[in-house]
């Protein structure tokens, strides 16, 4: 083969694997960079957001009740609510406690219950869902590990422009090009091996969700607990 | 009006192709959604791997053509030998990674959301102990119940694990790839051989990465301290 036609195969082959491989890696890893980010970011503010609201819901909970009950408003809704039941028992039994009923009607007629009968029970519901669905998300973010993600595509991105800078130029005779086209590419895979190891290590299932898995592994009795997602327990 | 954006000096003539290539399923409505929702596993997963696909695109292989017609011809060449000899296991053992790890997340997801659940009736059961208790037997039969999906989801996906199904695959696949690069680009072991020779051993190498036993990769510099 004549040097000329060497070196444009030694140029056509360079085109190939820049835009085959490197290229269509550096895409992957910054799509993966970009993507992994947007989710770490999006999953921790609801965390966060869910934590807010817990601590909220919380707190005013605990503000109305000791509200209410400085105003005795606590034990007048009880009575308002119960004093219809007293009256349906008493009726049931045959005991005449109509009167005894209306007294009780009469002394809560102008009583606004809705504070103790629905906000404070809607936020006790708030303080209780909220802590569950934050550890919801933070089990999320552990299992997908969109931030040890990042830091991976990160790493095999700059080692890619390392790589990438052992790219042979148009001013190399044949025998320099031809040894920067193979460092150039041996480069490259081994950004691409080096990120396949490392992400393979990263791959984990939660703590908490292998203990939920294992439970109810337990419970049927089968064998092989900490193997039936092969997940390390 | 906007001047035009100046060239590259050293951009590649066939640059303009932007998307990675992959055989994952790409869902439309899911682009509009948070990135966190975008990594969501498939409930329906496509059933068989696309025999079509190619990790390097036909209209690559002609931009460059047009520029080198005569020195592609023997990486049309090594390109056509290796979908047969390697293509194909790589998209067998890709589609086997992308389906276990669609798999396996869909598992956990599940269970995540049963402990979630199962957490949530927890916490109304400690509450209705006080306010309403006669709400208690509803709350523990429910709580029987998500107990008992955990249990039914355990037995199912105990079956053929997905995650070390998963990692093993995509091990398999990567090596499979880099292996086509290195035959492409004549790396070691490659560079020391020549027509028939040269495919058998990539055949040889691919059969040995497919069966899960992965030969050495070696370097030029490797290659040439153990030749001296």
């Amino acid at each position: 083969m004549s040097a000329k036609a060497e070196r444009e195969r030694l140029e056509a082959l360079y085109e190939v694997f820049k835009v085959a491989a490197l290229d269509d890696q550096r895409r992957y890893y910054r799509f993966r960079v970009d993507r992994c980010r947007k989710a770490a970011r999006q999953v921790n503010f609801l965390r966060a957001l869910f934590s807010l609201l817990t601590g909220l819901a919380s707190a005013l909970a605990g503000l109305l009740i000791a509200t209410a009950a400085g105003d005795s408003l606590v034990s007048q809704c009880a009575l308002d609510r119960l004093g219809p039941i007293a009256a349906s028992a008493a009726a049931g039994a045959g005991v005449d406690m109509a009167a005894a009923a209306a007294n009780v009607a009469a002394a809560t007629a102008d009583l606004d219950c809705t504070l103790v009968n629905v906000v404070v029970p809607l936020l006790l519901v708030v303080a209780v869902v909220a802590p569950a669905l934050g550890a919801a998300f933070t089990t999320l973010a552990d299992l997908f590990q969109w931030d040890r993600q990042t830091q991976i595509y990160d790493t095999a991105l700059e080692n890619l422009e390392v790589a990438d800078a052992h790219s042979p130029v148009p001013d190399m005779n044949n025998v320099e090009y031809q040894a920067a086209l193979n460092a150039f590419a041996e480069g490259t895979l081994t950004v691409m091996r080096d990120e396949t190891t490392q992400w393979g290590q990263l791959i984990r299932t939660p703590e908490s969700l292998q203990k939920y898995i294992d439970a109810a592994v337990r419970r049927q009795n089968l064998p092989g607990a900490g193997e039936q997602t092969g997940g390390s327990a | 009006m906007m001047a035009d954006a100046p060239e590259t000096p050293n951009a590649s003539p066939i640059a303009r192709f932007t998307q990675p290539v992959t055989q994952a399923a790409r869902s439309g409505w899911r682009s509009f959604m948070p990135a966190f929702i975008q990594e969501m596993p498939y409930l329906r997963f496509p059933s068989a791997p696309n025999p079509q696909f190619r990790l390097i695109e036909q209209k690559h292989i002609e931009a460059i053509k047009s520029l080198y017609p005569e020195a592609t011809e023997r990486i049309e060449a090594d390109i056509a030998f290796m979908n047969y000899e390697l293509l194909r296991l790589f998209v067998e053992r890709d589609y086997e990674a992308k389906s276990n790890q669609n798999r396996y997340r869909v598992y956990q997801l599940l269970f995540l959301t049963l402990a979630t659940i199962a957490t949530l009736i927890g916490s109304f059961q400690a509450l209705a102990l006080n306010s309403s208790p006669e709400w208690l037997p509803i709350w523990a039969f429910l709580e029987t119940v998500v107990a008992l999906l955990a249990t039914f989801l355990a037995t199912v996906s105990g079956r053929e694990p997905p995650l070390p199904r998963w990692l093993d695959n995509r091990r398999r696949a990567e090596q499979l790839r880099r292996e086509y690069f290195r035959f492409l680009m004549n790396l070691p072991p490659y560079d020391s051989l020549t027509g028939y020779k040269r495919q058998v051993e990539l055949s040889r190498r691919a059969a040995d990465i497919n069966r899960g036993m992965f030969p050495e990769e070696p370097t030029v510099l490797s290659s040439e301290k153990a030749k001296s």
